[in-house]
Parts: structure tokens; sequence; C-alpha cells
């Protein structure tokens, strides 16, 4: 068995499908409690498609993005991100799979408080063969001025910009992030919604968010609610918001 | 330029971001290390120095005593092919050294070449010259005897041998490979300088000193490398019989008593042949050395666990706390190797940068160490050369044990889930101590007391590995200290339990216990007694042992003999007493039979039951009633020397009587010999001293550690108590509280874990010198406490100051922290 992680034959569904998800479920223990955070959910996201999943706390949007991510594997069910099944791959080839295929955003940046913002970019492009230039990505998200900052000398807005140019540093076609302007203020959150939709339309990056807050659905072209572990309520966007125009 | 990756960098930034730990722990390999390198390579300097003044000294590889043979027996051996041989006479006699008090010594008379240096034994002369070519009343005095005398070239001094009495003019002072450890006989390993020397003198000056005008008593033979040695020891048989001696014994061949006898009927004369591995001098080096070897592995390796110990509980922490960072660099793509390898680098770098300062250190101090031994033993060539290998053997030790010690945190990154490891950990279930369900009244304590407890409770691990932190550091003092107490310990039972005599009268040969009662009228004079020591050797079914038997008169009230547990016991009609390491060595029990045979002669075979034990610490004997004895002997009214009690200081004039006396060959001062092997020692309590400051840094080390760790690990809950009102000294009380108890559990076990260890040591500590036992003095036991508390209370000043600079808004808030 290889280590790849590119669509094979078999594995391709098709191109244009970026993640799929089959009956997938997720139970977990949480000290004494059994919980189950998703329950058999099935979806699709398409290449270049700019995702909410809205929920309140409790509700799974966060598993389901770990599932997405294969920071965590499905009690069951099947996961197909960019054709791979990556329930299929072993700790190697998710380890592979993460480094080529997914950018992260965190709500708590999770930088390294050690490393500058140049070094946390460099941190994951070191990873792949062919990153892109640190530098430039830094420069893309308006942070050329602070590169050589630590992050504890950087402002919220900041950190979590040094984060999206981490996830963006191995050139990933799903960015996945998790309540990304959570511990931002607004004017911030909107700059770095600004950012992903920019990556979104120019890069043609699938960019999937998930958020407590409905207002932050306005921008994408489909809204997810999930309630309970289970899919609510589908809403297809047809016409999304500038994020300029978000009020919450 | 390779550039450095950034996890190298991250790695080297966190290392950075904690410097004091890390730093701590640094340290402690570093000692150790240090401590190893330091110890073995002045082993392996002396070693060579040894054998270096062996070699270029020409030291025999065998010794042959005989009662008398032509020189000629000595020039046939040198004829075999491979040999030089030198024939030599070797006398006991008294010397006077022209001083006021008339002080007298014992002194061994070697007799060497006149207008050449001897080719085998020769002497290196360290100041004066070697014998001028013709004058005969020249002497060479050994280092050992000229120091403490301070008699230098041209002083002149007296050599008494029965009524023959010459003064001698001093030419030069030596260093001999025979003497660097002055042994004077089996019997006194190690006398003071005071007491006993050596002399050298010219071959024709000491045969008419000792009336063997061309003879000599001694042939030393050096046997080249690659000769067949049975060979040439079959040859040398056949010159000693061409001389009339027809029989060779040796440690390994001895003669039996019958035998003996025999050969004294048939006129039979015999020959006694020493290896060099059992000439005496030899052997106590190498046995002293040996002791020294076992210390400089003993205390490494107790420091490298410690720092090993300091490792895992500093990684565990580290990862425990960089559960999110672990989280993401696995959500980023780092496989889990490079993560186990990440967490790895920070104890390679513990150990690498403490090996390497560490071997700086320990080279340095392995050339102090060798240095000051070699003063000690005034060896005339030290060789002080790198030891690459040992270097090399304590880096890798160094560097490996704090690997293997990071490798169960590092791995435990593996098993983190990174979706897990980047929520915040589910707080621990909160519940009651197990003493609190017991002791119920417990519950109803300030939280000023509660909290503590139930915090050392709470996470039993990270109690036990502070204690075990708070264990080790006293644990090694208490080793440390055991030392100096059993030494302190074994002097006093000698000095002031056992022997109760200010001095003792040592004849030249034997005397007559007559001279006891004759000492004891002299003015300042208030208690003499005789005692006879005579060599015996022991043989209980198939064990022997060469030893001494002292006969003491019964009911000595000067040399008290102690029973096993300590209680005054005497000699007994018809039995032997002996010593607990004669015991241990032939495996007897009270009432086997013990079969007694002289060492020399043919007289005083006999069978002895075994009727008790007791403990003597410096060196081996046996006991017997004086009168016994000397029936045993055939020599009533016989002794070797008096022991004395002054009635206050005794005066110069006293003193000239007693060296007057025709049957003294020196006098022996109590104190002084306590002086003596307190100098001796005076290396021991260098490296002891060493050891003891080592371990103080050590136990700061990890004690600051430990305590640091287990309050940064809780930075989060600390902030929240903060933020909820609690005031920073209530908080620095409650945290001083908890590491105080923890504390206690480590010094309890802390002071089990020391006895255990010194006890174990102790039993393998036993020389023909010393034979020392377990012994921890309580000021020991209270010194380790108090010091362990000390620094502890020390140690978490800078944790509490970091309490004090934390920022609140942060540290409950940031989870990456």
């Amino acid at each position: 068995m290889t280590d790849s992680v590119e669509p094979s034959k078999g594995q391709r569904d098709t191109l244009e499908s970026r993640i799929k998800l089959e009956k997938t479920s997720k139970n977990y223990r949480m000290g004494q409690i059994q919980i189950e955070a998703l329950r058999e959910i099935t979806l699709e996201v398409m290449a270049g498609e700019f995702i909410v999943f809205l929920g309140p706390s409790g509700s799974g949007k966060t598993t389901l993005l770990n599932l997405i991510g294969g920071l965590d594997s499905p009690s069951s069910g099947r996961i197909v991100v960019n054709g791979i099944d990556i329930t299929q791959l072993t700790a190697n080839q998710l380890t592979k799979f993460r480094r080529t295929q997914i950018g992260f955003i965190f709500q708590f940046f999770n930088l390294i408080p050690t490393l500058t913002a140049r070094e946390n970019v460099e941190f994951a492009a070191e990873l792949v063969a062919h990153p892109r230039s640190s530098e430039e990505i830094l420069r893309e998200v308006g942070l050329e001025e602070r590169m050589n900052h630590f992050p504890s000398e950087l402002s919220g807005g900041e950190n979590q910009r040094v984060a999206i140019a981490r996830a963006l540093a191995t050139d990933p076609s799903v960015i996945l992030c998790d309540e990304p302007t959570g511990s931002l203020d607004f004017e911030t959150g909107k700059r770095i919604f600004k950012l992903l939709r920019v990556l979104n339309e120019t890069k043609l990056k699938t960019v999937v968010v998930v958020t407590h807050n409905s207002a932050i659905g306005d921008i994408a072209h489909r809204i997810v609610r999930l309630r309970d572990g289970k899919v609510a309520e589908v809403i297809q966007n047809t016409h999304p918001l500038d994020p300029d125009e978000l009020k919450w | 330029m390779v550039a450095m990756s950034k996890l190298h960098r991250k790695l080297l930034r966190d290392v950075w971001a904690a410097k004091a730990q890390f730093g701590a722990v640094s340290l402690v390999v570093l000692l150790g290390v240090a401590m190893f390198i330091a110890s073995y390579a002045a082993y392996e300097n002396l070693d060579s120095s040894y054998e270096g003044t062996y070699e270029r000294l020409s030291m025999a590889d065998y010794w042959i005593s005989v009662d008398y043979i032509p020189q000629r027996a000595a020039r046939e051996m040198n004829e075999i092919p491979g040999v030089v041989a030198e024939g030599r006479i070797v006398g006991d006699v008294s010397l006077d050294l022209a001083k006021e008090s008339g002080e007298r010594v014992a002194g061994r008379v070697i007799s060497l070449p006149q207008q050449r240096h001897p080719e085998v034994n020769d002497v290196q002369v360290e100041s004066g010259s070697y014998f001028s070519s013709h004058a005969v009343r020249e002497v060479l005095v050994e280092k050992h005897l000229a120091e403490y005398h301070e008699l230098e070239p041209g002083d002149w001094l007296t050599i008494k041998n029965g009524d023959n009495k010459a003064r001698f003019k001093v030419a030069g002072i030596v260093t001999s490979p025979e003497y660097i450890w002055v042994a004077k006989n089996a019997q006194e390993p190690m006398p003071s300088p005071r007491t006993f020397g050596v002399l050298f003198m010219p071959q024709s000056t000491a045969e008419t000193l000792f009336s063997m005008n061309g003879l000599v008593n001694e042939i030393n033979l050096a046997v080249e490398p690659n000769t067949d040695r049975s060979a040439v020891l079959e040859e040398v048989r056949q010159i000693l019989r061409k001389n009339h001696i027809n029989r060779v014994t040796s440690k390994d061949e001895p003669v039996s008593i019958r035998a003996r006898k025999i050969d004294v009927i048939r006129g039979v004369r015999t020959a006694y042949m020493v290896e060099r591995k059992d000439h005496l001098g030899n052997r106590l080096l190498k046995m002293d050395l040996e002791g020294f070897q076992q210390l400089a592995v003993l205390f490494p390796v107790l420091f490298l666990s410690m720092a090993s110990l300091a490792i895992y509980v500093l990684l565990n922490r580290l990862v425990e706390s960089q559960r999110v960072q672990i989280g993401l660099m696995r959500a980023l793509g780092y496989g889990k190797r490079q993560v186990v390898f990440h967490y790895l680098g920070f104890a390679f770098i513990v150990g690498a940068a403490g090996s390497l300062l560490g071997a700086v250190l320990g080279n340095a101090l392995a050339n102090a160490l060798t240095g000051e031994y070699a003063r000690q033993l005034a060896l005339p060539f030290v060789v002080i050369e790198p030891h690459w290998g040992v270097v090399a053997v304590g880096m890798v030790i160094g560097i490996a044990m704090p690997l293997a010690a990071g490798l169960f945190p590092a791995w435990a990154t593996t098993r983190m889930r990174p979706a897990e490891a980047m929520r915040p950990a589910a707080p621990a279930a909160g519940r009651r101590a197990l003493v609190e369900t017991l002791l119920p009244f417990l519950s109803r304590l300030p939280y000023v007391l509660k909290l503590p407890m139930r915090n050392v409770f709470r996470n039993p691990r990270r109690t036990f590995f502070m204690a075990a932190g708070v264990a080790s550091a006293i644990a090694l003092v208490l080793v440390s200290m055991s030392f100096v107490d059993a030494m302190e310990s074994t002097l006093y039972t000698q000095f002031e339990r056992i022997q109760n005599f200010d001095a003792r009268v040592i004849f030249q040969g034997t005397g007559a216990t007559a001279t006891a009662s004759y000492i004891s009228h002299l003015e300042g004079i208030q208690q003499t007694e005789a005692i006879l020591e005579v060599p015996y050797r022991v043989r209980h079914g198939e064990k022997v042992s060469d030893t001494s038997i002292m006969g003491l008169p019964e009911g000595s009230s000067m040399y008290n003999l102690l029973a096993p547990d300590g209680s005054l016991t005497s000699v007994k009609q018809g039995g032997i007493l002996l010593s607990l390491s004669l015991k241990k060595k032939l495996g007897a029990e009270i009432g086997d039979m013990l079969q007694l045979e002289p060492v020399v002669g043919t007289i005083g075979d006999t069978e002895k039951r075994l009727v008790g034990f007791v403990d003597v610490p410096l060196g081996s004997m046996a006991f017997m009633p004086l009168r016994e004895t000397q029936r045993l002997l055939r020599a009533p009214g016989t002794a070797t020397g008096v022991l004395l009690k002054f009635d206050g200081e005794p005066s110069a004039k006293l003193l000239k009587r007693l060296y007057d006396l025709p049957e003294t060959a020196s006098l022996e001062f109590a104190g002084e010999t306590r002086r003596f092997l307190d100098e001796m020692m005076g290396f021991f309590w260098v490296f002891i001293g060493v050891m003891l400051a080592m371990g103080a840094a050590l136990g700061m080390a990890i004690i600051f550690n430990s305590v640091t760790v287990n309050v940064l690990e809780r930075r989060r809950e600390i902030a929240i108590m903060r933020a909820i009102g609690m005031s920073r000294n209530r908080l620095s009380l409650i945290l001083t509280l908890e590491n105080l108890a923890i504390g206690c559990l480590g010094g309890i076990l802390g002071i089990l874990l020391g006895h255990y260890l010194a006890v174990a040591y102790m039993a393998q500590f036993e020389t023909d010198i010393m034979s020392m036992s377990a012994v921890i003095f309580p000021r020991s036991y209270v010194i380790a406490a108090s010091a362990a508390l000390v620094i502890l209370l020390v140690s978490q000043i800078p944790a509490i100051r970091q309490i004090y600079r934390l920022s609140l808004p942060t540290a409950t808030k940031d989870w990456s922290e």
C-alpha cells in the first residue's frame, strides 16, 4: 500500500464534488458522558463553494469540521475529500492528506508562540515539496510589515491573518475554518471574511466555515444548519453578501 | 549555510523559554557526567601512573625471600635468558632520628648496589643524590619517612640493630615502586610514618650491619615479557636447590606446619616467593584504587538516574502543556515520528549540553584529582592524560539516559488525536481525597488547608514525581553523609571504644612482659598492659586466612573487645575470638573448631574452639588470652608490645626513657595514628566533600524543577483563583503548604532510599585495612531533611514570582499556551 493520497482511478468520484459525506456518524465520550456528536450526516460540498455550517454549541459543527479535515475519524459512514475516501486511510496517509489537501483556521489561532509570524507560516510550508512563498502569502494577507513579530506582539486580527497565511502555505484546495472570527471584534472579523472570500473567488479555494453566528451565513453560497448532530436545514444563498455588508 | 527547520527553531526557542528548568536538568547531567569522567579518568590516570612507575623503576615480578643465600645465586639467576635479578639484604632495625625526645622509628633497611642503581626495584632520587662511590656511611631515605620527620640530604640518623649501632648521613630522599603505599606487613598495612619508614643503604654496609658478608636474604626478579615464566621459575628453583634451599612456598602453595617440622628435622631450608600481584604494597594500592573505582561509578549512576527522572517530569509537563501545539502539528500534517523526535530533541539538547560541559569540567577535575591523589601518595611519576574512551562513555551515557527518560513522554504524543489535543482537556473529575473519606473532619478544614490537601491527592502522578525529586536529592545527600558517618563511627569505635590506651611501645621482635610492669612504675605512667601479636594462619575446613592473633591479658581494660551487639566481651580460656571480617572469610560459627598454625616457624600449631566474635573496624584479627598465646608459642613471659596510659601529658623525659628501653623499636601514639588515618583519608574526604556539594546542587536543581513544574502546570487554575479574588499571599501560602506536604512525603521516601543505598554500598566496602558498617547518624537525617526543606522553600520563589506576574486575561483565556 502506498502513502499516496492523490485520487486514484477507483477512488475518483467526480471532480465537481470536493467533499462528500455519506451517512457519517460520530460518537465519543467526554469524561463520563457518551455524546452522539453527529448522526448519519449526508451532504456534498462542491469545488469552489463557500459554505457555512451554522449551529448552537453542541450541534456537532466542530466535529464535522474535524472529520472533514481528517483530524478525527467517524464512528460510521464514509467521507470523500478531493476524491479520496479518507475513512480508508491509515494514520500516516491521513497525516499526508492533511499536509497536502487541507488548510486549517482555528478560533484561537493556535500559533506557536515561540515562532515569528513568518516562521509560523514556514512551519507549515516546510512540510510540502513545493510550498508557496511565506512572504508572498503574508503580503497577501496584509502582514508584510509584521512578518518578524511574535504572536504576542500582534493583535488578534493579525494573529488570525497569520493563521490564514499558514493555512495557505501548502496551497490546499480546501480551507476549514472553525469559528475564525470567534475571538475577534466585528470590524476585524469582517476583514478576515473578506480575505476568505478573496481566496474563494480568486484562488478557487473551497471554504468551509463553522460558526454559531447566523449573520455570517449571509456571505456563503450555501448555509447548512445543524442541530443535535443532524442537518436541520440547507439554504441555497443565490445572492451572497459582500463581507463589507455584514452586520451582527 | 543550511537553514534551520522551523521545528528545530521551535525546539530551541521552547528550550530558551524554559531555560531555568532545562538549565537545571542540564546541570544535573553535567554534574553526573563530570563526576564520572573526573573519577574514572583519574582512576585510569592513577593506574597508568602506578604501572608507569613500576615500569620506569623496573619493579620486580618476583620477590624470593630466604634466610640467607650467597650473592652469586642472584648473579646466576641473572644469567637466565629474559631475567634480570638483583640480590639484596632486607632487615628491620630501629632508627634514632637524633631528636631531643629520643624519638625512635621502626625502620626497614634495604640494601642497594653502591656504584650503580639496581636493575630491579630501582629508586627515584627526589632530592640529594644516590650513594657516592666510596662513602659507606650513607643512606637514602624513603620520601614518606623523610617528609614526616623533615629529614633532608646532609642530615644524620642512627640505625640500631640489636647491639650494633651506627650513624649515617642522609645522601638523598627517594621514592620506591615497592613503597608507594608504605605497608610494614600484613598486620600493619598502614603504619604512620612516625612509627615506621624505609631506608636504603649500600650493599657492603648492610652486610656489615646484619653480619651477612657476601650474602643476601632476598632476590628480586624482573622477567621480560614473552618469556616462559614456568621455565624461568624452574631454573630459579634449580639454582635455589644448588644453594640448599629445597622448598619454595608462596601464597598459593603454603607449606603445612607438619611439612615444616619435617623440613627442620631434615635440615631443609625454605624460600618464600611473592608475585607482583600479591606484593603487599601493590595489592593495597590496587585495592584502594578499586574502592575509588566503585565510587567513580556509584555516584554518577545516582546522579544520572536522578537527571533522568527530572527530564521525565519536565518533558511530561511540556508535552501536557503543549497539547494544543501537538494537535496543531498533527493537524498541519507533521507525522507522528516527527513529533516524537521533536520532543526527544528536548531530552537530547539537555543531555548533549550537560554532557559536553560535563566532559570539559570532568577532564579538568580528573587532572586535579589525579594530582591531589599523586601528591598524597608521593608518586614519583604521574601520568595525566586525556582518556577519550572515558569521555566518550561519559557523554554517551549523559545523552542516552535523558533520551531514554524522554522516550515515554515523547511517545505519549503519538497517542494524542489531533482534534482532541486541540480541544481543552476535560477537567479532571474533582473528588474528595481518600483521606477525607476516611477522616471526615478533614472536609471541614479551612480552604487554605483543604486545597493543598486535595491537590496532593488529585494528581497522584504529579505528586509522586515531585516527591521522587525531593526523595532523590535527600537520598544523595544522605549517601554522601553516610560515608562521613561510617568513617567517623569506625574511627570512634576503634579509638574511643576499643583502644583505651594513649600509646603503644612496639618492641623490635619480641620482648618481655616484665617490661610492662617496669614501665608501669615510671613516673607519669598510669597503667600498662603487655600484648603479644603473632602472624597466624587460621583454617576452617577448606577456608584459610592469614591473619594475626593478639594475646590480651584476661579482663584487659586497655583493649576493649566489643561483641557484635556493641557490648563488652573478653578473651576466654581455651577458646579464640574472631573479628567479624574473619568470620565472613572463614564462614565459621561459634562452637566450630579452627586449625591454627603460625605463618613462620614450626612451633605453635593447635586447634581452638571458636567462642565468639568481635567487632574490629580496623584490620582483621583473632584474640586469645595472653598466657595461652605465650604457651602456644612455648615462650612464656614474651610480648611484642606494651599498651600505655599516661598520667596527663607525657613529659619529654618519660618519652626518652621509653625510647631508650633496649626492646623499643618505636612508640605509636593513638591520637597520632588517628590523625594519620584522617590524613590518609584526606583524599577520600575531598571526594566525599565534592560529592556532598554536588549532591546539594543536584538537590537544588531537582527540587527547583519539581516545584516550578508543579506551579507552571497549573498556571491557568492559579490564574482563575486569582481572577475570582484570591490574594497572592494566600495563593502563595496554599502552594507552599502543598509543596511542603509533598516535600514531607519525599523526605520520608528519600530517607528510606538513602538508608537502603548506604547500607547496600557499605556492605561491599570491606578491605583488609578497614571494614565499615553502614552507620547514619541522626544528625545526617536532620541535615539532609533540613537542607531539602530550605532548598524547597527557596526553589519555589521563582515559581511564586511567576504567579505574581501572571497576566490574568491571557492565562484564563489563551489555551494555546
